[in-house]
């Protein structure tokens, strides 16, 4: 599988990139006649993301450089982000990361690929017609679907729901497709991922990313689910960079 | 390059395995309070408002609670398979209870009117019956298509109205 998606990018980097339409505030790609889209003046950040950043911004901003000097060095571009279960404070993590990282030369993607509970689009008040759902099944073009805010330096490809057959979401060619395009066309690609055990559901794992990074409450997550989810990740075949604690105490450094 | 990164290892982490195999902590976020929470005309979404905290009682109170439930409901059920609320004049207790009320009626009636029963006795409610009044040379009356009984006692006069 991973050899096809490298003969997939490959074959796109051949291809003239993707080249959005930029305009006041937020600027979009022409929308296609059957998918009107809502152009929205500017991301509406929630307040813990911009609470995170006025208290905490040193240490993402210490995150975002490592991750940009890993994609120089190790050529890794496309970072997962998981965690064991949900509400772990894993999209909150994961915007405010991006933010840091928009603010640093170079192409920033964030994507929704929480295929079994999407936050992003509800988390940032956009009202996508189209969404990466609608890419990888539909076919709809890739161009309406990407959210370029420009204002943020930022480029969001959300879910519009919640896919209903994820394993077979990622197993399709239109995923592969699209991740050999968007690695393509930007600097690094933030994912943020489905929890590794959701109830009785089977795992969903992301193997077509470069490295993951495991998300984990403090308080909540236990030593069990944390060893247990490195052998899913280790099974898989995704490295694993490191563990992001969230909910630590105030007093850790 | 990422054990630069490490601001603490989890200890849990590392039980069992040695410490060149854990992964490293990239970063630790504190919990935070959002101020922008409270802002006037920041209306929390529907979709996400928190759901209030559902108080439970103590697990001693729950469980005397239940117990005395379902007590409450088994003597009910014996209660009402005994019949002892259909059939009163059964119980013991409930005949003597009758006996004692009935006694007290009596007495009461006793102190009103006397000794003397006032629907049995005399002058103020008895009621007489007259005989009827034979009219003799009466003719009866005929009324066309139907004949009323005791119509030869009517008025020849009023014959046909």
């Amino acid at each position: 599988m991973r050899e096809v998606e490298q003969a997939l990018a490959r074959v796109y980097a051949r291809r003239e990139p993707i080249e959005p339409r930029t305009g006041s505030g937020v600027a979009r790609a022409m929308p296609h006649p059957h998918f009107r889209i809502a152009e929205p003046r500017g991301l509406a950040w929630p307040a813990t993301v911009r609470a995170l950043e006025r208290e905490h911004g040193k240490r993402f901003e210490l995150l975002a450089d490592q991750l940009l000097r890993l994609r120089d060095v190790e050529h890794r571009k496309l970072i997962l982000f998981t965690s064991c279960h949900r509400a772990e404070g894993r999209t909150t993590l994961v915007l405010t990361l991006a933010r840091a990282l928009a603010r640093r030369p170079g192409r920033t993607l964030l994507i929704d690929a929480d295929l079994t509970g999407p936050m992003l689009s509800r988390l940032l008040e956009l009202q996508p017609r189209v969404g990466l759902d609608d890419v990888v099944q539909d076919d709809a073009p890739l161009a309406q679907a990407l959210v370029e805010a420009q204002d943020d330096h930022l480029s969001i490809l959300p879910l519009r729901g919640p896919v209903a057959r994820p394993r077979d979401f990622l197993a399709s060619p239109g995923w592969a497709c699209t991740m050999a395009r968007l690695r393509r066309d930007y600097d690094l690609i933030l994912l943020d991922g489905s929890p590794l055990f959701t109830g009785l559901s089977a795992t969903v794992l992301h193997r077509s990313v470069d490295a993951a990074v495991l998300v984990y409450h403090r308080e909540l997550t236990g030593e069990r689910s944390l060893n247990r989810a490195r052998e899913v990740l280790e099974a898989g075949g995704v490295p694993l960079l490191g563990l992001a604690e969230t909910f630590s105490p105030a007093s850790s450094a | 390059m990422w054990q630069e990164s490490v601001v603490e290892e989890r200890p849990a982490l590392l039980d069992g395995k040695s410490r060149a195999q854990s992964p490293p902590v990239l970063i630790q976020v504190p919990k935070v309070h959002s101020r922008l929470r409270g802002r006037a005309g920041h209306q929390p979404s529907a979709t996400y408002r928190p759901r209030p905290r559902r108080r439970r009682l103590r697990r001693e109170v729950r469980m005397a609670l239940s117990v005395f439930g379902l007590g409450s409901l088994i003597a009910s059920g014996v209660i009402l398979a005994s019949g002892l609320p259909c059939r009163p004049l059964r119980s013991e207790v409930t005949r003597v209870a009758v006996d004692l009320w009935e006694g007290t009626f009596q007495d009461r009636n006793a102190s009103v009117f006397g000794d003397s029963d006032p629907l049995s006795d005399g002058d103020p409610f008895a009621i007489e019956l007259h005989p009827p009044v034979i009219v003799p040379d009466a003719v009866p009356v005929a009324f066309p298509g139907y004949l009323l009984p005791g119509d030869e006692r009517e008025d020849s006069r009023h014959a046909g109205s």
